[in-house]
């Protein structure tokens, strides 16, 4: 939606008030008032970032982002039909790439000042340098000085620069848009009107992401205590801060949809898209999927895409979170037992599980992550609800495949494989996670999981595709949860 | 025995200090009556008074929009001061019971002119000096032409300036003394024609525009239209079109009659709406871009970075398409290189390989070129088309865009006119020279000559239906005193909208 | 159970016809809730309404009176023997039943008032209720229970009421010959009968419809609603109703007055015709040839959109119970519950919702309606208030609560009292036609989803059967249309068979099979349907106009 002027300023503020939690620890948040975009014009030099990549990494970074990284042409899609066409069926006053609401994450975030980066000359560059960043008006002196380095250590955050080598930061960079914010909402009419849907998961996205930094040093930075020295468990904490992080972030974006007055509510995309969007079929592995999650029949689960690794993660033992963060997610689910909860009590719920989340993933972020780890992690991902009786629906499957590929890479990054376990774990993975993807790929012709139809009123049988899916699990399982060479 | 009366007995007949009697009788009856006279009329004047009959001293009744206010003379009197005004009758105006703030609380207008005389205007010379009450007039927007020619008749101006006005008029009639000079508008054109440097500011000035200095007056609207070439029109003996516009479906049309099948006017009647694209000129002329592989399939009419996302999208979708059938499935080879890449579910995009990128790059860059160079072949019905073909369009690099039509809303913006009234009398009597004018640059307003025609206080060669005079030739009847769009400055003009931001050519 | 009727029981019946004595009142004044007419129980009826005419026993007492032709006297036989209603209440001991029970943690479904108020023929003032919803074990074993829709389920408890002003005799003791032989029953005024004597009316379209509808459809006041919930918990879909059809699929017990024998000596018909208080039957508002079959689907649909309004009204006002605003099942269903396709018939279409993404209510409600306010020239109308509906409903997901009740309840109103106007005058066969084209315009307009397209072609069908039409290029545009919605899974010989045989009339009009009947839903593209409908639009304007008036 775009905004008139008096939401708009309410939507600064809300900018302000929550972006602080978002992107800052709120005590440093005035000194960043002030801060600007000021352009990849000053990044673009060739001898600062601009260069042909021959030399370091960092080098070359402007020049592979503006090449390689599809972030450099989010812009040019709001010129397009679909964009045309999307602006038109919500009637927007102006055309996509003109529109507030989609500049907020198709072009640089407003930033934690509410000040916007919208006038053409720099929303042409799509999500560019700063976007991530931090708006470098304070820093961008700073930077280019040798004694960067300890500037940044010292306040980078105070200078309105979000150190993207801390993992966190990175994660929340992401989110911003990939999850969503205030004002930058991808709503049920927004997706309706025919844009994508959102779902964010930390390492995929990082896998896909082409590389403008030193990856091997980045692996070093969050190597944790992997089988060799010169090995990383990075893959692993990516995966697990960026699930805690994207929950966080998905709580926080309730918050705001809650309590803004330009949001719609009851707000459809609070729940998952194929809870109501799957073909009616008298089918009863559905309603009995619906009764073991502990729902009502017809009730919304809330974040489905965003929660349904949770239990997973909290399989790492020396950081879990502990029973009043699943108090706060049962709270949260009795708000939404009606279709349309209540606003403040929304509000309230999900700003208590924002708070518990944040302290999870600090102590995540904190945490240096071992072999244990992996294999809790591994053998929780099988032997789960979702691995032992199979997905409830397609976002759980998907989560599960993504989150087994990831252990699948780092496992891989962290042994080297040298042992037989381990290389037999690996194999099966490679055996398995093929198949899991042939069934979640869609039907031809298809925006949903039309392939997981089927099933009977008499039986609680899932359909076959999902079938499949359990099987390819149990085969991972089996290698995944059987000690033979046991670790020493 | 008679004898005559003496000659004092007769003087004493006459009564000779007659003069010295005194009359106060007499004058006292007459002083009584006046007296009376006086009372009688202040207690009739009291009961009209008390009555709110104001008619005894009111002048005639108030135009038709005053009527609410009549009988409430301190809305627009402020002092009643009739003696005064007895006294020095020789100039009322010297002391007036009305005051402009009075009008202005209500009808607050422009002034007439930046270099109009002092006194004249808000301050000074009076609303009521030309806005009569009192009259039984039913509008007072009417005023008499005496009025105007109080000034006009032998104008002066503050600036002293010469040339802008004529400065005696005093007739509408072409033959009279002082007769109205040409339109401006046209007045200029002849004179840029004539080389000679075309005339001062006006209000005209601001539609048209001076090109490089000294290059003259001309319309400054950025598109190219041909009128002559859309009304052309032949017939053969048994009169069915043999020459003329083919429209989209082919038939061959007559727009030499119709001209309201671009030109229609507005809701009130008065003047003529902008003529739009989408309703007026994609029929015949469709944007076509490349009716070799897209038969039939048109740009949208917008902006020109809009349509060249649109273009880039269409062909690189095409181009991926024609890559995804050339290369089958690669959903399921996932092993060796990370699964998550890409992410699962929707049909994946396929990547570009180095030469399906060239390919791409150089559909589109083709696609650009053919809306660059408006290729007629590529574009529209019997090569019309690309947007060059009406627009000016300004080519930096591969970055170019369309420049905005600016096409006047109106020409003779302190004029009042409708065409409503005109509705009896066809389009080429007044804009004759229609059929032959080939530039935009033509502009097609027809000679005050034209207007005589038909307004004139005399008998007029067009009769109209009983009249034996021709249509009114007032003043006020074409002229806008105040500014028409009531803004404080004398600059009541519209520059020349642009309806669309940025290049934009769909706001028309 | 039938067997014992057939035998018959002398005894059972002599007690019966003593009940009829007025024992009864007393009979069950005990266990009635005074604030509302008891029920008397079907085995009251079977002395008159129970025999078998083809062959008549010689336990079979003489009628207290000659009925005359005017009853068929097997009306209980053909209830008990071949309608389902008596089976409603069976259905609840079904696996599905249980199960719905378990998933919505009903201790016994079969006790339960909210499934009771539908699937039993009692009113919920006489389900007293022990703990929450739940009645007491010992009232459902009440044999009148056990038989679902009873007798009385429809034609109203026939028990006498006691009130403040003396008390009100029950209709069942009136309708009795002896009882009426000063003042007739048959001929009294339908609202008489109904406020004085608790008998709801079955003879006006509109009246039938709201009967039929409280369940079907849903009201509130009743207790009889079918939420989201318990779909999800496993409850088959309504199907979208339509008096006409549904009144053709019931075995029917009864004749239509038009439809009554009229000969000597009685002539009832006659006779009926000349006496009633109905105003319905009095002047020039009923003539014997008009549609009736079409008037009441026109009449009928107004009437179920007007129910449908007034449960979205109620639901969105104070709600009902623990059911609140937004209640999903008042929605489309097939506007959430569709796989995402791109491109897609949907997003093709005008987006009924008029903002994307925002929900729409049952959609099927209007189709005809629409067609039926044409007749009265008050569609324009009809659309204005529609629109002010969908504004409210688009403002915000779920629609506006506070806005959303006054405006359905004051549409519903109004429908109402255009179901009045248009069933106050007969319907003559030209008009026939023009119902029958405006149908055929609606569905060649395309973008109709399933329950509407299936809406139109019911419609069809019984304007079909009235107007005794057959012609060849029709009716096969309209099989085709009908195949696709109604019997999809049917072999292509089933074309024949099934809907628009105009001289047999419709056989089962709705996939009763889930597993049948859902896919092709699913799948459901309106394209073929609207290309039927647009055939038989062409066929329909070539008739010539005589023909269509000429039987």
């Amino acid at each position: 939606m775009t905004w008139n002027l008096k939401s708009r300023a309410q939507q600064a503020t809300a900018i302000v008030l929550i972006a602080a939690a978002v992107l800052v620890p709120g005590r440093e948040l005035t000194a960043q008032d002030a801060a600007r975009y000021v352009g990849t014009n000053s990044c673009a030099a060739a001898n600062c970032h601009g260069g042909d990549g021959s030399g370091k990494s960092w080098t070359s970074s402007y020049s592979d982002w503006v090449q390689r990284d599809s972030h450099a042409r989010s812009f040019t899609v709001l010129l397009g039909d679909r964009s045309r066409r999307i602006a038109k069926a919500l009637g927007y006053p102006r055309p996509a790439h003109k529109s507030v609401a989609c500049l907020n994450c198709h072009a640089l975030p407003p930033t934690p000042a509410g000040t916007t980066g919208h006038h053409l000359q720099l929303a042409s560059d799509g999500v560019s340098c700063e976007a991530c960043h931090g708006p470098a008006s304070l820093w961008i002196t700073r930077h280019v000085r040798r004694d960067w380095p300890a500037v940044k250590a010292a306040r980078a955050i105070s200078l309105g620069f979000y150190d993207t080598d801390d993992l966190r930061m990175r994660v929340r960079a992401c989110t911003g848009c990939h999850v969503g914010g205030p004002g930058r909402d991808v709503n049920h009419d927004l997706i309706a009107a025919g844009h994508p849907r959102l779902h964010f998961e930390m390492s995929t996205y990082h896998a896909n992401l082409p590389r403008h930094w030193n990856d091997a040093a980045d692996a070093k930075r969050h190597a944790g205590q992997p089988a060799a020295s010169d090995r990383s468990l990075r893959e692993l904490k990516l995966w697990a801060v960026g699930q805690v992080e994207t929950l966080r972030a998905r709580a926080q974006l309730s918050v705001w949809r809650a309590s803004s007055e330009t949001a719609p509510w009851p707000e459809l995309t609070e729940t998952r898209c194929f809870a109501c969007h799957h073909d009616l079929r008298d089918a009863r592995w559905r309603r009995s999927v619906v009764t073991r999650s502990g729902r009502r029949p017809g009730q919304f689960p809330w974040a489905g895409w965003e929660r349904s690794m949770i239990e997973a993660v909290s399989a790492i033992a020396s950081t879990r979170p502990g029973a009043e963060l699943s108090r706060a997610l049962v709270r949260v689910d009795r708000v939404t037992r009606p279709v349309a909860p209540d606003r403040d009590g929304m509000r309230l719920e999900a700003t208590d599980l924002a708070r518990r989340l944040e302290m999870w993933s600090e102590a995540l972020n904190r945490h240096s992550f071992t072999m244990d780890d992996l294999d809790a992690v591994g053998r929780q991902l099988v032997s789960g609800s979702a691995g032992q009786r199979g997905p409830g629906d397609w976002d759980q499957a998907a989560q599960l495949y993504l989150a087994l590929s990831s252990l699948q890479v780092s496992q891989k990054q962290a042994t080297g494989l040298v042992d037989e376990r381990r290389r037999s774990i690996d194999r099966a993975l490679a055996r398995g996670l093929p198949r899991m993807r042939a069934v979640l790929q869609f039907p031809d012709g298809h925006d949903s999981a039309a392939q997981l139809r089927g099933g009977t009123a008499e039986s609680d049988q899932p359909p076959l595709a999902l079938q499949r899916f359990l099987e390819a699990t149990k085969l991972i399982r089996s290698a995944l949860t059987d000690n033979r060479g046991a670790r020493k | 025995m008679n004898r005559l009366p003496s000659s004092r007995e007769l003087s004493e007949r006459v009564e000779i200090d007659f003069p010295r009697r005194s009359r106060r009788r007499l004058r006292r009856r007459l002083a009584w009556v006046a007296l009376l006279a006086v009372f009688a009329t202040a207690a009739w004047i009291g009961s009209e008074w008390r009555s709110g009959q104001h008619r005894v001293f009111a002048a005639g009744g108030v135009s038709t929009a005053h009527r609410m206010i009549e009988n409430d003379c301190g809305a627009c009197h402020t002092t009643w001061a009739p003696l005064e005004r007895l006294a020095n009758w020789v100039d009322p105006g010297s002391i007036r019971s009305i005051d402009n703030s009075k009008c202005l609380a209500c009808h607050d207008r422009a002034l007439h002119h930046r270099d109009q005389v002092p006194g004249h205007g808000h301050d000074g010379l009076s609303c009521a000096e030309c806005h009569r009450e009192h009259r039984h007039h039913e509008r007072l927007a009417r005023v008499e032409d005496r009025q105007c020619l109080r000034c006009h008749s032998d104008l002066k101006t503050t600036s002293g300036s010469t040339s802008t006005f004529v400065h005696s008029l005093t007739t509408f009639e072409a033959d009279g003394q002082h007769p109205h000079p040409e339109f401006a508008l046209k007045r200029i054109l002849l004179e840029s024609a004539a080389g000679s440097r075309p005339g001062p500011e006006h209000g005209v000035w601001k539609v048209g525009d001076a090109g490089e200095s000294g290059s003259g007056f001309r319309d400054r609207a950025r598109l190219r239209f041909n009128h002559s070439a859309h009304l052309k029109v032949e017939k053969n003996s048994k009169g069915e079109l043999v020459v003329g516009l083919r429209n989209s479906d082919g038939r061959t049309v007559d727009f030499s009659k119709n001209c309201n099948s671009c030109h229609e006017s507005d809701e009130s009647g008065g003047y003529m709406r902008p003529v739009r694209f989408e309703s007026h000129c994609r029929a015949c002329h469709p944007l076509l871009f490349d009716n070799r592989n897209e038969p039939g399939h048109q740009v949208p009419h917008v902006t020109a970075d809009l349509i060249r996302g649109w273009l880039t999208e269409k062909y690189t979708l095409g181009a991926l398409e024609q890559a995804g059938s050339r290369s089958p499935g690669s959903a399921t080879d996932v092993t060796g290189r990370d699964s998550r890449r890409p992410f699962p579910g929707p049909a994946e995009r396929r990547t570009l390989d180095p030469a399906m990128a060239r390919d791409v790059l150089g559909r589109v860059q083709v696609a650009e070129a053919v809306v660059q160079q408006h290729v007629h072949t590529l574009f529209g019905y019997e090569a019309k088309g690309g947007c060059r073909y009406c627009h000016e369009v300004t080519d930096a690099g591969s970055h170019w865009r369309v420049e905005p039509p600016g096409i006047p809303d109106r020409w003779m913006i302190h004029s009042r006119f409708r065409h409503g009234s005109h509705r009896l009398m066809r389009c080429e009597e007044c804009h004759g020279d229609v059929a032959s004018s080939r530039r935009t640059s033509d502009v097609l307003m027809p000679a005050i000559a034209t207007c005589r025609g038909c307004h004139s206080p005399r008998p007029t060669a067009k009769r109209f239906a009983r009249a034996a005079w021709g249509a009114r030739s007032d003043c006020v009847e074409c002229h806008d005193y105040h500014g028409r769009d009531g803004s404080k400055s004398s600059q009541v003009t519209t520059p020349p909208r642009s309806t669309a931001e940025d290049g934009s050519i769909s706001g028309r | 159970m039938i067997g014992n009727f057939r035998t018959g029981r002398p005894r059972a019946l002599l007690a019966v016809l003593v009940l009829l004595g007025g024992s009864i009142s007393e009979s069950i004044a005990q266990d009635a809730v005074p604030s509302h007419r008891a029920v008397v129980g079907f085995t009251a009826c079977l002395g008159c309404h129970g025999r078998n005419p083809q062959q008549p026993s010689a336990d079979d007492l003489p009628l207290p009176s000659p009925s005359g032709d005017w009853i068929l006297d097997n009306e209980v036989r053909t209830w008990a023997g071949k309608d389902k209603h008596h089976q409603a209440y069976a259905v609840l001991f079904s696996s599905r039943s249980i199960e719905m029970g378990r998933l919505m943690g009903i201790a016994a479904v079969h006790r339960d008032r909210r499934c009771l108020s539908c699937h039993t023929g009692y009113p919920q003032a006489l389900m007293p209720a022990v703990k929450g919803q739940l009645v007491a074990e010992s009232w459902h074993k009440n044999t009148d229970v056990s038989f679902g829709i009873t007798c009385e389920g429809c034609h109203g408890p026939g028990g006498d009421l006691a009130t403040a002003d003396g008390n009100r005799d029950g209709w069942f003791r009136l309708h009795l010959p002896p009882r009426n032989a000063k003042r007739p029953w048959r001929f009294l005024d339908p609202q008489v009968k109904f406020e004085q004597h608790g008998y709801v009316d079955v003879r006006t379209p509109s009246n039938k419809a709201r009967l039929c509808g409280s369940c079907h459809i849903g009201d509130v006041a009743q207790g009889r609603l079918v939420t989201h919930e318990m779909y999800a918990a496993g409850h088959p879909p309504l199907p979208g109703f339509e008096i006409a059809t549904f009144a053709a699929q019931m075995p029917a017990h009864w004749r239509a007055v038009h439809n009554k024998k009229d000969t000597k000596p009685e002539n009832s018909r006659s006779e009926f015709l000349a006496r009633t208080g109905d105003p319905f039957f009095k002047g020039d508002r009923y003539r014997l040839d008009s549609l009736h079959r079409t008037q009441a689907m026109l009449v009928g649909s107004l009437v179920s959109l007007a129910q449908s309004l007034e449960l979205t009204a109620a639901l969105s006002g104070q709600g009902a119970g623990s059911v609140s605003w937004p209640e999903l099942a008042q929605f489309e269903c097939y506007a959430c519950h569709h796989d995402l396709r791109v491109p897609a018939w949907r997003q093709r279409r005008v987006n009924p919702a008029g903002v994307p993404g925002r929900p729409v209510l049952r959609e099927w409600t209007t189709v005809l309606a629409s067609v039926a306010l044409e007749q009265v020239k008050q569609r324009p109308e009809f659309d204005s208030q529609r629109k002010k509906i969908q504004a409210v409903l688009a403002a915000t997901p779920f629609g506006r609560k506070s806005e959303l009740s006054g405006i359905a309840s004051s549409t519903a109103l109004w429908l109402t009292a255009r179901a009045r106007q248009l069933e106050s005058r007969p319907l003559s066969r030209a008009e026939g036609r023009r119902v029958l084209l405006a149908i055929a315009e609606a569905g060649a307009g395309g973008g109709l989803e399933y329950e509407s397209s299936r809406q139109l072609v019911w419609a069809c069908e019984v304007v079909y059967g009235e107007l005794g039409r057959g012609d060849a290029d029709e009716l096969k545009a309209l099989r085709e249309a009908g195949h696709v919605l109604v019997f999809p899974q049917r072999p292509a010989r089933g074309l024949g068979a099934g809907l628009f045989e105009p001289k047999r009339g419709p056989s089962k009009i709705v996939e009763i099979d889930l597993a049948k009947l859902l896919p092709p839903i699913g799948d459901y593209d309106p394209a073929e349907v609207t290309r039927a409908f647009g055939a038989l639009k062409r066929a329909v304007e070539a008739w010539p106009a005589k023909a269509a008036s000429a039987r």
